[in-house]
């Protein structure tokens, strides 16, 4: 092929190789009844630009991506821009079934380690038209507990392997360590020391959204402690069809402010080997 | 089945990657058509006669056929996958995409700068977004998606 098929002017990440942007609630306004004990409204003015802010109180206009990830279920990503410490805020807006999954995101805080993210994730209602408000809620589920996912998001290839409900491990398929070997000799001396001695471990939170679509959040935290800087992902997953779409908040490689969306598409991995050693992080 | 689902499924032993429809357009294209979105401006749009492209930015319906030909594409390989374990080694030569040891003959049209859209002879319509590295496809009837091997 010739080189006239330029790529994206813009340095986007990963998010380069994700699915176009989602415009389908512009115009929409929701009133989000959250168990903080706190109302929100989130007003889609257009493509680009959301108001955002406690109900009845002071809003303000945000930059916001939204991905589509099932039929009225909706990943919504904004940076809080101007707060201080820097924070995110992402919704998995559950239109379906009238709930939300909420994670407010900060960075900046911790002394010790100041790129350590720190997450915060709520549930709550989406008020219906006719006003009512459902009891249910998005749950915390064990349903992917035991399994391993290869993911392809691009540019990059990960296996996240659920160890449980509480924890997650990171590693490579056999054949994309192969390909590094080849490929990118640097890296693969770089990732080829994972999970030998030490296994790379972090608490997560898995969240069922309804059959087949999940959330599967996870700090780096291991990241951040072993080489001071490390971010707060935020997947949401659509197995049925077996791709996700989600976003990285934090800092980048050269250490600036990171926040963008991405998408992958998946196929179950057999992590067993993993899955079955002792972890050499946490006490369980 | 058509060849081609035939390949990117491993015989239909494997489900394809699929995307949400998109609702964007609902008011633009006529009742009954389901549009699936591939770029910031083209949705692929399915009808009881086949594929069609809508593209935003013109507000125009289009069958393939619409698009001109191009041979951009000659000499491209890489590997494609639409469905979770099958990965294709594609080659794009002049009148044919050559998935693994399989022939089949398409026409290579462009759809606007970085988009190229191939139609097989059995009415399967692939849209690649090559600056993405993103497949959508109405396959056999059926919209699946995926990727090209970056």
């Amino acid at each position: 092929m010739d080189n006239s098929f330029e790529s994206p002017k813009i340095f986007e990440g990963m998010s380069q190789y994700r699915p176009p942007l989602c415009f389908e609630l512009t115009g929409k306004t929701l009133e989000l009844v959250m168990d903080t004990g706190y109302d929100y409204e989130l007003a889609f003015t257009d493509r680009k630009v959301l108001r955002y802010g406690e109900k009845d109180g002071n809003s303000e206009e945000y930059a916001y991506e939204c991905l589509k990830v099932e039929d009225d279920t909706y990943f919504v990503n904004f940076e809080l821009t101007g707060a201080s410490p820097r924070a995110c805020m992402t919704f998995v807006l559950d239109l379906e079934q009238s709930l939300v999954t909420a994670c407010h995101c900060t960075v900046g805080q911790n002394p010790r380690w100041p790129k350590m993210p720190k997450p915060f994730i709520f549930f709550g209602a989406i008020r219906k038209a006719d006003g009512t408000l459902t009891h249910l809620r998005h749950g915390y589920t064990s349903d992917m507990a035991g399994k391993a996912i290869h993911w392809n998001y691009g540019n990059l290839e990960v296996v996240h392997v659920y160890y449980s409900e509480r924890y997650y491990r990171l590693t490579q398929t056999k054949a994309g360590m192969e390909r590094l070997k080849e490929e990118k000799p640097d890296v693969y001396e770089m990732l080829s020391k994972r999970n030998i001695e030490t296994i790379l471990e972090d608490p997560c939170s898995m969240i069922k959204i309804k059959d087949g679509i999940y959330v599967f959040a996870v700090n780096e935290e291991t990241m951040n402690r072993q080489r001071g800087s490390g971010n707060h992902l935020f997947f949401l997953m659509n197995l049925n069809r077996m791709y996700d779409v989600g976003r990285s908040f934090g800092h980048n490689w050269e250490g600036l402010p990171e926040n963008y969306t991405y998408g992958a598409f998946g196929e179950y991995y057999d992590a067993s080997e993993l899955l079955a050693r002792e972890s050499t992080e946490f006490i369980k | 089945m058509t060849r081609l689902f035939n390949a990117i499924s491993d015989g239909g032993q494997k489900k394809p990657y699929g995307m949400t429809l998109s609702l964007e357009i609902k008011d633009k294209i006529p009742e009954g058509y389901e549009a699936v979105k591939c770029t910031d401006s083209l949705y692929l749009i399915r009808t009881a006669d086949g594929a069609k492209i809508y593209d935003i930015s013109t507000g125009k319906l289009s069958v393939p056929q619409d698009y001109p030909e191009t041979d951009r594409a000659n000499g491209f390989v890489t590997e494609i996958s639409l469905a979770p374990g099958v990965i294709l080694k594609a080659e794009f030569t002049p009148d044919q995409l050559v998935l693994e040891d399989g022939k089949l003959p398409v026409t290579v049209r462009e759809a606007g700068g970085n988009v190229l859209l191939m139609e097989t002879d059995e009415g399967d319509v692939l849209l690649m977004d090559v600056s993405r590295f993103l497949l959508y496809a109405l396959v056999d009837g059926q919209f699946v998606c995926g990727y090209v091997e970056v």
